[in-house]
């Protein structure tokens, strides 16, 4: 075989139907940018989740948590603090998986409708994970908030001598209320803090959503 | 970046696309390879267009923008095997003769044992490009194009008569 016949031969390619690609998915490929943004909402997510646990990790040095854990034992919640933190730790995870999930989907979506989809799909997950992060931060407080509450109420009144006290209505009506500011602060703070993060990536999934609308 | 400019690089892509399934079928090795190198170039020549001033033709500005992937980035994420698979290579004759499909399966076959930027050489012999342009395009000197060129071809000879 000569390379100058092989040129001429060479030279009659076309691009057989099997290769092609059409101007859509051209345009796919350009736009197709959803991808980066899932890989951040994973990442992001993992150092989340690798804070959360360098923080309970680090404040087993402190007094203070040590003291915690005692006065949890002995009002019997202990259990109920371990089986809340087991719960939520496994739906952060179940959470993450999602995200790496939808990840590898966006990854190899065939199609513009695929690619939609998934973008619909993980800004949907994000919303539920942030639901759930804010939900479970507001029902662990206001239960450490009560028990705190309680507590400091009945040592003060058996420091005083009196035996077995019981936490007056309205007493337990003011607690509440000022509990609920507290804790709707807090919550309104980190729900900013979320909205700064993620809120950003979501915004470019929309628009890439969008522009994949639009061509579609 | 706006609509105008991407309609015009859409277009001018979807005509041109013979040129980026060669240098795919070239470096890559199975179908998926080869759908991902397209992305990867596609988004490469994409992000390099607004610079693309239109001194050279569309598809010279290819070649160069196409190969360059081809060698660098896409080598970096990937390992590539090299295959003798021939059913693996799709391609389409303007005048299909059963005879010329099997030379050029050959061809293919051949040049995926040349290293990264034999291909890039043989792969411009083969597109008739200038010696002056094959030079601007890998970086090296026209002299060196010539010397580089010539013991590519032998090789590939070898190659293809064993």
């Amino acid at each position: 075989m000569e390379l100058d016949g092989l040129k001429n031969i060479w030279n009659k390619q076309t691009t057989g139907d099997t290769d092609k690609i059409s101007t859509l998915e051209i345009y796919k490929m350009i736009h197709a940018k959803s991808s980066t943004t899932v890989k951040w909402i994973f990442i992001i997510s993992l150092i989340e989740l690798g804070l959360g646990l360098v923080i309970g990790v680090f404040s087993a040095f402190f007094d203070s948590y040590h003291t915690a854990i005692e006065q949890m034992k002995e009002q019997k919640i202990y259990s109920y603090f371990e089986f809340t933190s087991l719960i939520i730790y496994v739906v952060i995870l179940c959470f993450i998986g999602m995200f790496f999930y939808q990840y590898k989907k966006i990854s190899v979506a065939a199609n513009i409708n695929q690619l939609m989809h998934t973008i619909v799909n993980t800004r949907k997950v994000v919303r539920y994970y942030i639901l759930f992060n804010l939900s479970a931060t507001g029902i662990v407080c206001a239960t450490a908030m009560l028990f705190g509450i309680s507590k400091g109420y009945n040592d003060a009144m058996i420091a005083d001598g009196i035996q077995d006290p019981h936490m007056p209505f309205k007493i337990w009506i003011f607690a509440s209320i000022i509990m609920l500011v507290v804790i709707g602060l807090f919550i309104l703070i980190l729900w900013y803090i979320y909205k700064l993060i993620y809120g950003r990536l979501l915004k470019k999934l929309y628009k890439n959503h969008q522009e994949l609308l639009e061509m579609d | 970046m706006d609509k105008d400019l991407e309609i015009t690089f859409v277009k001018a892509l979807e005509s041109n696309q013979n040129i980026v399934h060669k240098i795919c079928r070239i470096y890559t090795s199975n179908s998926h390879d080869h759908k991902d190198l397209f992305q990867e170039v596609t988004i490469q020549l994409w992000k390099a267009y607004p610079k693309f001033r239109g001194d050279s033709k569309f598809s010279t500005w290819m070649y160069r923008i196409a190969l360059n992937t081809a060698i660098t980035l896409y080598r970096k994420s990937t390992r590539r095997i090299k295959t003798s698979d021939l059913d693996a290579i799709h391609f389409k004759l303007k005048d299909e003769e059963p005879e010329d499909d099997e030379h050029l399966k050959q061809l293919y076959k051949a040049i995926r044992w040349l290293s990264d930027i034999e291909k890039a050489l043989i792969f411009l012999y083969l597109e008739d490009t200038p010696y002056k342009e094959i030079a601007e395009t890998l970086g090296i000197s026209e002299g060196n194009v010539r010397v580089k060129l010539n013991r590519t071809k032998n090789k590939l000879r070898q190659l293809l008569n064993p």
